[in-house]
């Protein structure tokens, strides 16, 4: 019998029809070469609609049998419909990603029993999970909304830090696979209803403060909203504005809240997801804050903890007409190969998401239209969102999680559906990405109300999979199983002068005259953590060419002719 | 078949001078009528006239309902009615497609407007409402592809290039944007919208320079539009001129936060049955439209009345409904309709001539020529209020000669 092989990759195929799909699915990112072949066997050129990127929804394999609750009683308060994040860390540090996810609470009106909880689950390996929220003593029973992960005693073993509705809540770590609450009123923030959570050093000192947003001054006597003749989720206009908090870590296992010393206190909006990056370059780590209905806020650190709002001066308040959005979830990362970090965040219905480039001039265009991201995203609302390297391309591709606030509309307005499919976005050559949800697999078919995701590599294959918090249901955990015959490196670091999370510090890999950048997070996405093992597609090379390690802290590394692992664990010099 | 006789066309220039010669010749007539007519009833005195809103049968006319869905459904009703009634009209399918847009049921719409188009292929609001749902739905080339259908077909509705270059914006081709804008603004050259739009093709396409000079003209029509000092705030952004970016960020901050107060005041005054109340309006006014276009002017009259109780004082309906009672001789209420417009907004010279012709039929002429003054002070210049002064300079004399 005779064997064709892919001239590329040299996979066997038994007949030409096989070959030709092999090669367009293995190809698309070479345009000549399938446009060329289209041409040549006189088929439609479909360059640009194919994608090696594939998931499947393993949900009901994995033992993960948490169901989040949103409080909610039927009178609609909008609390409820903001809710949830979710987390990814591996709390017991035996190289497996364990998960961390976020439930409601009865709110007036509710009884549910028994009463809510927070769930985290253990990785056993082979997307199998076993739940451990008990045992581990996470299972926060506040109304939780969003969630960071750090060391922040640089013990070695990663915190959680909870933002509710309601008082906020630091649980420790112990080291021994339980956590203890971090007593402290410092900590608990008040009574607000929060929105994401960071954890970043701003000032350099070596440990991890916390930004804390927040979003609504809430009452229950706020009056429904109407629409159609029903009780619906009103906006955030109708609420006062809360201001965040930022708290310092004093290194001595106490906080201060010095919201009004750095200047924090200064500006107020509707919080939602945050990110702290260092946006230009400069060394310190500066706090983006995507807020609901209104303008973005660029908090610019000064090095020293003192921070001016410049988000209309950066071009990161709006988008690109100016106008304010109903700015969601946000991930950073370098999509154009650029060795700068970009902004991506989701928005809500009526909006395209938002792309926004960094220019290395200290300003950002959005760049939404050129590279296509907004396509078929005008009516979705969206939440949760990740840049990463699906497919091992070499180039950081978007995931977007959807689902309406709107639980009572779907048939009266066909622009809402409560229930709807998530989106994948493959990146082509850092120039523009492609909507190829349809062609990505069964996993990108289910349709829940999705709120928090996260993206990062569950079973450790060298692919990034993803798990997605659906409100009102069971999460969603997809295996990425991409027909993809790139390899793929984790790196984690280690701070030892810098933080121990190494907040801050970036990784630049250089793989055949390309480099890729990223950046330590944590807290990101929508009101949600992950990516604390920093993931590099390596495309088709065979070696990395060299390593640069910039650690907070300010100490620089550098490392070539890196031979090919999967993971490899950096530790700052003292 | 050919009958032998071919008749020589007239020259283009032949043409144009016979058809000034008739314009001028019937607005000669008209001013003279108005002269004689206005002297002859300069003194004469009137009545009070009755308030259209208030009179009994226009009362009845209000549309019952009891909630917003009520509304809404009797609304649907009413537009079903239409296409039951004209069931070979495109805008009878075209006004449902808009009240199914207007209520998010868009797969109807699109129903609709394709059952629209399939009656007449010319029919513009169906193809422009294709475009429209297309492009809010990312089918950017569709929109791009039934723009250019709508622009082959019409060269003056300034949607359609507009569209077409926002979808060509949005699919990434700016450079398409640029040229269908720059045509554009060779005709409209004061249309904000487009040169906003070219301001953004040019710094999509990285011409910043270009993006520059396109909004600081826009700049000099509009000086307090803030999506323009937002454009020329990004683009000294991406100039590297942080204090002139600076500069028109302040500018743009200061119009935004006012912006950002309406927004709120907007989202806490919302109420469902108002969001009823202004698309049913919208959906009466446009049966109201098809009833016109078929002759059926009572219907006509009652729709765009409906409409106007539900939403009272939208200018383009009170103008609707006057032309509709003028044309059914109703010359008194049309008066009435005139001044509510006049109300709102005393600076529409447009309906202090319309005021003046309609006063001047049910012999009020002091109103009218107070109108045809007023008309004049407001637009010395424009065309119109220049034979209105002559008309009024010649009731002057004429006034003049009768005394004498």
């Amino acid at each position: 019998m005779m064997v064709h092989c892919c001239p590329y990759c040299r996979w066997p195929q038994r007949q030409l029809a096989l070959v030709l799909r092999h090669f367009l699915t293995c190809f698309p990112k070479r345009p000549m070469q399938a446009f060329g072949l289209a041409v040549l066997l006189g088929l439609p050129c479909s360059y640009g609609q194919q994608t090696r990127i594939w998931f499947e929804d393993i949900s009901d394999a994995t033992g993960i049998d948490f169901v989040h609750c949103d409080g909610s009683s039927g009178d609609h308060y909008l609390v409820e419909a903001v809710a949830s994040g979710l987390a990814s860390l591996d709390y017991d540090r035996d190289g497996l990603i364990d998960l961390y996810f976020l439930n409601g609470a009865n709110l007036r009106g509710s009884h549910y029993d028994p009463p809510p909880t927070n769930a985290m689950y253990r990785n056993l390996g082979q997307f199998t999970f076993q739940s451990i929220g008990d045992i581990a003593r996470t299972a926060d029973a506040g109304f939780g909304l969003g969630v960071a992960v750090g060391d922040v005693d640089n013990d070695g073993f990663d915190d959680i830090y909870l933002n509710n509705f309601g008082a906020n809540r630091l649980l420790h770590n112990n080291g021994d696979g339980t956590y203890s609450p971090w007593e402290s009123d410092v900590i608990a923030c008040g009574e607000k209803v929060g929105g994401g959570v960071v954890m970043f050093d701003m000032e350099g000192d070596g440990d991890l403060d916390i930004y804390v947003a927040n979003y609504i001054q809430f009452t229950y006597d706020s009056p429904a909203s109407e629409f159609r003749g029903r009780v619906v989720y009103g906006g955030p206009l109708l609420y006062p504005k809360e201001k965040d908090d930022l708290l310092r870590n004093n290194g001595d296992g106490s906080f201060t809240n010095v919201s009004s010393s750095s200047g924090i206190a200064d500006a107020a909006e509707w919080g939602m997801g945050v990110i702290a990056f260092d946006y230009d370059a400069d060394g310190d780590t500066d706090v983006f804050v995507a807020n609901d209905s209104t303008k973005n806020f660029l908090w610019e650190n000064d090095g020293h903890g003192r921070f001016t709002e410049i988000g209309l001066l950066t071009g990161l308040a709006f988008d690109h007409r100016g106008t304010p959005q109903g700015s969601m979830g946000i991930d950073v990362a370098d999509v154009n190969g650029d060795g700068l970090l970009d902004i991506f965040q989701t928005t809500y219905t009526k909006q395209l998401v938002t792309l926004y480039e960094n220019l290395g001039n200290g300003f950002f265009e959005d760049a939404t239209l050129r590279w296509g991201v907004g396509k078929g995203t005008y009516y979705l609302v969206n939440w949760g969102t990740a840049l990463a390297d699906f497919d091992n391309d070499g180039d950081k591709d978007l995931f977007i999680a959807n689902g309406h606030i709107h639980d009572n509309l779907d048939d009266v307005d066909e622009t809402v559906s409560y229930r709807i499919a998530n989106q994948v976005f493959d990146n082509i050559d850092g120039r523009f990405m492609i909507d190829v949800s349809a062609r990505a697999g069964p996993g990108m078919r289910v349709l829940e109300s999705s709120r928090g995701m996260l993206a990062d590599d569950l079973n450790n294959d060298g692919l990034i999979d993803v798990v997605i918090l659906n409100s009102r249901g069971r999460p969603t955990v997809l295996a990425n199983r991409s027909r993809t015959p790139y390899r793929s490196i984790q790196v984690e670091l280690v701070g030892t002068v810098s933080n121990r999370s190494a907040a801050g510090s970036r990784v630049e890999i250089e793989v055949a005259g390309k480099k890729q950048l990223l950046e330590m997070h944590c807290g990101k996405g929508y009101q949600s953590h992950f990516g604390s093992r920093l993931h590099f597609g390596l495309n088709a090379a065979e070696q990395i060419d060299a390593f640069r390690v910039w650690w907070h802290a300010g100490s620089k590394e550098e490392f070539r002719s890196v031979p090919m692992r999967e993971t490899i664990i950096f530790i700052e010099p003292q | 078949m050919a009958t032998g006789m071919v008749r020589k066309p007239r020259s283009a220039t032949a043409q144009s001078a016979v058809l000034v010669a008739s314009v001028l010749s019937l607005v000669a007539v008209l001013c003279i009528w108005l002269v004689l007519r206005l002297t002859m009833l300069q003194n004469s005195r009137h009545s009070p006239l009755p308030s259209y809103f208030d009179s009994p049968s226009v009362v009845s006319w209000k549309v019952p309902y009891q909630s917003p869905d009520d509304l809404l459904s009797l609304t649907e009703q009413k537009v079903d009615e239409v296409v039951r009634e004209f069931p070979n009209s495109a805008a009878a399918f075209s006004a449902r497609g808009k009240y199914h847009y207007l209520i998010s049921k868009k797969n109807a719409a699109k129903a609709d407007w394709q059952r629209a188009i399939e009656l007449d292929a010319s029919w513009e609001d169906g193809i422009l409402g294709l475009a429209e749902l297309a492009f809010e739905e990312g089918r950017y080339e569709e929109a791009i592809d039934l723009c250019l259908q709508l622009r082959t077909r019409s060269q003056d509705d300034p949607r359609v290039p507009l569209l077409l270059a926002d979808a060509y914006l949005s699919n990434g081709q700016a450079q398409e944007a640029m040229l269908t804008l720059q045509q554009h603004i060779t005709k409209e050259t004061t249309s904000l919208q487009a040169l906003e739009l070219l301001g953004q093709a040019h710094a999509a396409l990285g011409q910043l320079e270009e993006a520059q000079a396109v909004y600081e003209k826009a700049l000099q029509f509009a000086p307090d539009n803030k999506e323009i000092l937002y454009g020329l705030g990004q683009v000294y952004g991406r100039l590297g001129d942080r204090e002139k970016s600076r500069q028109y960020m302040d500018q743009f901050r200061q119009r935004a936060v006012s912006k950002a107060a309406e927004n709120v005041s907007k989202a806490k005054g919302f109420t469902d049955i108002e969001h009823a109340k202004h698309i049913a309006a919208q959906t009466f006014f446009d049966c109201a439209l098809v009833y016109k276009m078929h002759g059926n002017w009572p219907n006509a009259e009652k729709l765009v009345a409906q409409s106007l109780l539900l939403v009272p004082d939208v200018a383009v309906r009170l103008y609707e409904l006057q032309r509709i009672l003028h044309q059914t001789g109703k010359i008194a209420e049309a008066i009435d309709i005139g001044q509510r417009i006049v109300s709102l907004d005393p600076e529409d010279v447009n309906q202090w001539l319309v005021l003046g012709g309609l006063y001047a039929e049910i012999e009020m002429a002091e109103e009218s020529l107070q109108a045809f003054r007023r008309a004049v002070a407001l637009a010395p210049d424009d065309p119109r209020c220049k034979r209105a002064r002559a008309i009024l300079r010649s009731i002057n004399e004429g006034a003049g000669a009768l005394v004498q």
